[in-house]
């Protein structure tokens, strides 16, 4: 689940990428290489995570970051025995109030 | 391209976040005197790392228009909150992009907090916006001080 997560993240920061570059590239073809690069990285990812991840990111970032045990996609606060189950592996890392994927690698 | 909220440039652009007369021969070398002003304001604590991170950013697709504007910008666990520092060029311009021959004359270097990872797209929209206004552009690069450099930019509503 970890490495799908990594792959998920990856994912976001290429969409990112290519609408930074919709916006800065106004009215070019810029984001073709990006595209292919988004597509390659989605058929690297499981359909049932994909899904999930589309739908997240319908409504903001489908991959937040938790800081001082919040989680930053719902400003809730996580339980600090979720979040160590979750750091040890024995969890998948997603938030128990919005369902969002959670970067525990930044702090 | 997602709809965003316009942003009012006067809370992010102040004289001290301008740099004039920007000498560099390289795009490191102007990445490190633009990221100056954000260390001065607090709003970037790691300049290797936020350094790093902006080169990271660049690698994946390059931010300078064929205009010759250049929006460097990068998420990082270097940066504390949003925020942006410009600089002006002097003489001919830099090499920004080594696969582009077009010089760049203005840079506007945001910084982007991890855990804001989208706060950025309205700051972006508009000074991408500003960019494309050959005049405006022009008008901006002839500013003789910070101050007058900053009103022309915040006096901007797109």
């Amino acid at each position: 689940m970890k490495e799908q997560v990594q792959q998920l993240l990856e994912l976001q920061e290429l969409e990112f990428i290519s609408k930074e570059s919709a916006i800065v590239h106004a009215d070019s073809d810029a984001g073709e290489d990006l595209d292919t690069r988004i597509c390659k990285k989605r058929r690297q990812i499981s359909a049932e995570l994909l899904a999930r991840y589309d739908r997240l990111t319908q409504f903001g970032p489908g991959i937040v970051v938790v800081k001082g045990g919040m989680c930053l996609g719902c400003n809730l606060c996580i339980p600090q025995g979720d979040l160590n189950r979750m750091i040890n592996g024995s969890v998948d890392p997603v938030c128990p109030h919005c369902n969002r994927f959670l970067n525990l690698d930044v702090s | 391209m997602a709809t965003v909220k316009p942003v009012n440039l006067k809370a992010f652009i102040t004289p001290d976040r301008v740099i004039l007369g920007l000498e560099a021969e390289d795009r490191s070398t102007a990445l490190e005197q633009l990221i100056e002003p954000l260390i001065a304001g607090d709003i970037v604590v790691d300049k290797e790392l936020f350094l790093e991170d902006l080169e990271r950013r660049e690698t994946e697709y390059t931010t300078m228009t064929d205009n010759g504007i250049a929006i460097p910008h990068a998420r990082s666990q270097a940066v504390r909150r949003l925020g942006i520092s410009v600089g002006l060029v002097s003489g001919k311009g830099i090499q920004f992009d080594p696969e582009s021959d077009t010089r760049c004359q203005l840079l506007f270097c945001i910084a982007v907090p991890a855990f804001a990872p989208t706060s950025h797209m309205p700051l972006l929209q508009a000074v991408a916006k500003f960019g494309r206004d050959s005049k405006r552009v022009e008008k901006i690069l002839v500013s003789k001080t910070q101050a007058v450099a900053a009103r022309y930019l915040v006096s901007y509503k797109g």
